[in-house]
């Protein structure tokens, strides 16, 4: 099968640290690839290196996408911002302009494939204005098209993001911490949005996870980062506890690592609400759980 | 628990005097007054002519009353020509300041580009607007044109400047997200920036037509058209009782103007 996206010993330090060391991973057409790890451990880096909004140390180092090279030596190649269209990117902060409303921001979303001077003035036609409305009808929220992005919630702007990756038709999503400011409901909303794209239209998705819950549950195979280094790839199913402790290390309080690991099909985990409603108080209690079990 | 609080507030004490601060504080205010002092002579500070000159005063003063309206028509319309050559040269200046300001700003331009532009937006800054129009009335005759060009250049280096730190304070992230759909440069800063520095630029444009205004009332005087050039003409002539007309004109239309555009900046922040 074509890789989807392919990543040859990439390198990137900050100021002599390394973020991303030799990292090597590719991911096939129609993959959906959880992305977890450590705070710090490289997780947003290898994301903005893979969408080709940062550049790799000098020296090696490449990444491909779609065949198509990204970067290559720590140089973004020239022509990137025709392989832009092709990889949507759903952020953390969900990066919408938020003076302008829903629709007009998933209209943005076809800026990269439409002619560019029609993009310059805003002369987006009838079909793009009608595809963008499917869109946002597919993750629920249609009604809210003539709103303005500020006044909606956070679950709710990480939607009209994906539906701005949506109408930009692009192969591959890579979403970085999609869910990390959001509470369970809205996370879980979001998640079945993603993962509900993956299933119908057979995209490519790698998702950075903070909660490794949400990665057991979603996405069939996990990318571990541990210290800028690939630590686990591989199944899902396969994690441990103990591998994950060992992952997560002095920040395993940082986490939350689900007490009954053994994953089934028929008995996905259960994102327990009280775990949620209150971070700060369940992290300390739910670590102790965990370390309790091994 | 409350109670332990309670009985603690009774055992509050102030906290010690920051002695460094007072410090600090005696010695700004002593090299404000040295200050002060090292520019009297230089400013030629004669505050006891201002006593001893009072009947001078007084019976300049008395020219101005009571003011003569009886030209009042005339001085209407060039207060209109007036509010009309700051309407011109603002808005040129907006037109051109756009482009100035991204240029820059050194989130979106390079150094090779925002450090020249930037100079060059301080020489338009530095040069006042009457330095201006004296140069453009040589270059284009008498009359407002000259007053508008005026306006025009010196307005563009200041909301250059202004637009520029707005840009600069932007939140990058939702440029960040225009970029990644495969926008082009200026698809960024349409829709990435422009957005969310809109209403400072429309609060700071409207704040420059108020200030413009002000300036065109003066730009009269070397010929560039206007109420300027009436005023001019009164004083010279020492027909005070019409200047004072034209001056209460003058006073009663900037603050229009200045109630007007502060509710209007108050709509768009």
């Amino acid at each position: 099968m074509a890789h989807s996206i392919q990543v040859t010993d990439l390198n990137k330090s900050f100021k002599g640290v390394k973020a991303l060391d030799g990292i090597d991973f590719t991911a096939s057409r129609g993959e959906m690839v959880a992305l977890i790890g450590a705070s710090g451990s490289g997780k947003s880096t290898l994301i903005r290196h893979i969408a080709g909004l940062m550049s790799g140390d000098k020296g090696a180092g490449q990444v491909d996408v779609l065949g198509n090279i990204i970067q290559k030596n720590g140089r973004i190649a020239r022509g990137v911002r025709r392989y832009r269209p092709h990889i949507s990117v759903i952020f953390q902060q969900f990066n919408l302009v938020n003076r302008m409303s829903v629709l007009q921001n998933v209209l943005l979303g076809k800026l990269g494939t439409i002619p560019s001077w029609r993009g310059t003035i805003g002369a987006f036609t009838r079909a793009e204005k009608m595809e963008a409305m499917h869109a946002l009808e597919r993750v629920g929220m249609a009604k809210y098209a003539t709103q303005r992005a500020s006044t909606l919630s956070g679950g709710q702007q990480q939607r009209v993001a994906i539906a701005r990756a949506l109408v930009q038709e692009s192969e591959i999503i890579l979403a970085d911490e999609p869910i990390a400011s959001l509470d369970p409901e809205a996370s879980r909303k979001v998640m079945e949005s993603l993962a509900r794209i993956h299933r119908e239209d057979g995209k490519t998705i790698v998702v950075s996870l903070h909660q490794v819950d949400y990665a057991l549950k979603y996405c069939p195979r996990t990318l571990a980062l541990k210290d800028g280094k690939k630590h686990y790839d591989g199944a899902s199913r396969d994690l441990s506890v103990d591998f994950l402790r060992n992952l997560y290390g002095a920040n395993s309080l940082d986490m939350h690592i689900p007490v009954p690991l053994e994953v089934t099909d028929e008995d996905p985990i259960q994102v327990s609400s009280g775990m949620f409603r209150k971070p700060a108080a369940a992290f300390g209690g739910h670590a102790e759980t965990a370390m309790g079990t091994a | 628990m409350t109670a332990t609080r309670h009985h603690a507030a009774g055992h509050v004490t102030l906290p010690p005097r920051d002695l460094k601060r007072s410090a600090t504080s005696i010695v700004m205010w002593g090299a404000a007054f040295i200050l002060l002092m090292l520019s009297w002579n230089g400013a030629d500070m004669r505050p006891m002519d201002l006593w001893n000159d009072s009947e001078n005063m007084v019976t300049f003063a008395d020219g101005f009353f009571p003011p003569n309206f009886s030209e009042w028509k005339m001085y209407v319309r060039e207060m209109w020509i007036t509010i009309q050559i700051a309407i011109w040269g603002t808005a040129l200046a907006i037109v051109t300041a756009i482009p100035f300001g991204i240029m820059c700003s050194e989130n979106v331009a390079p150094w090779w580009l925002y450090q020249p532009m930037r100079r060059l937006m301080d020489a338009a800054r530095a040069i006042n607007e009457m330095v201006f129009a004296m140069l453009f009335v040589v270059a284009v005759g008498l009359g407002p044109f000259a007053g508008v060009l005026a306006l025009w250049i010196h307005t563009t280096g200041i909301l250059a400047k202004l637009f520029s730190e707005a840009v600069e304070a932007i939140d990058p992230r939702p440029v960040e997200g225009v970029r990644a759909t495969g926008a082009t440069p200026l698809q960024e800063v349409i829709y990435g920036i422009i957005p969310q520095v809109l209403p400072l630029w429309i609060s700071y444009s409207l704040y420059r037509f108020e200030s413009n205004v002000r300036s065109a009332t003066v730009l009269g005087i070397v010929g560039a058209g206007g109420v300027g050039m009436l005023l001019w003409e009164y004083i010279r002539g020492f027909y005070y009782a019409e200047t004072a007309a034209v001056m209460i004109i003058i006073v009663l239309c900037v603050v229009a103007l200045d109630v007007i555009s502060q509710r209007l900046r108050k709509m768009v922040i």
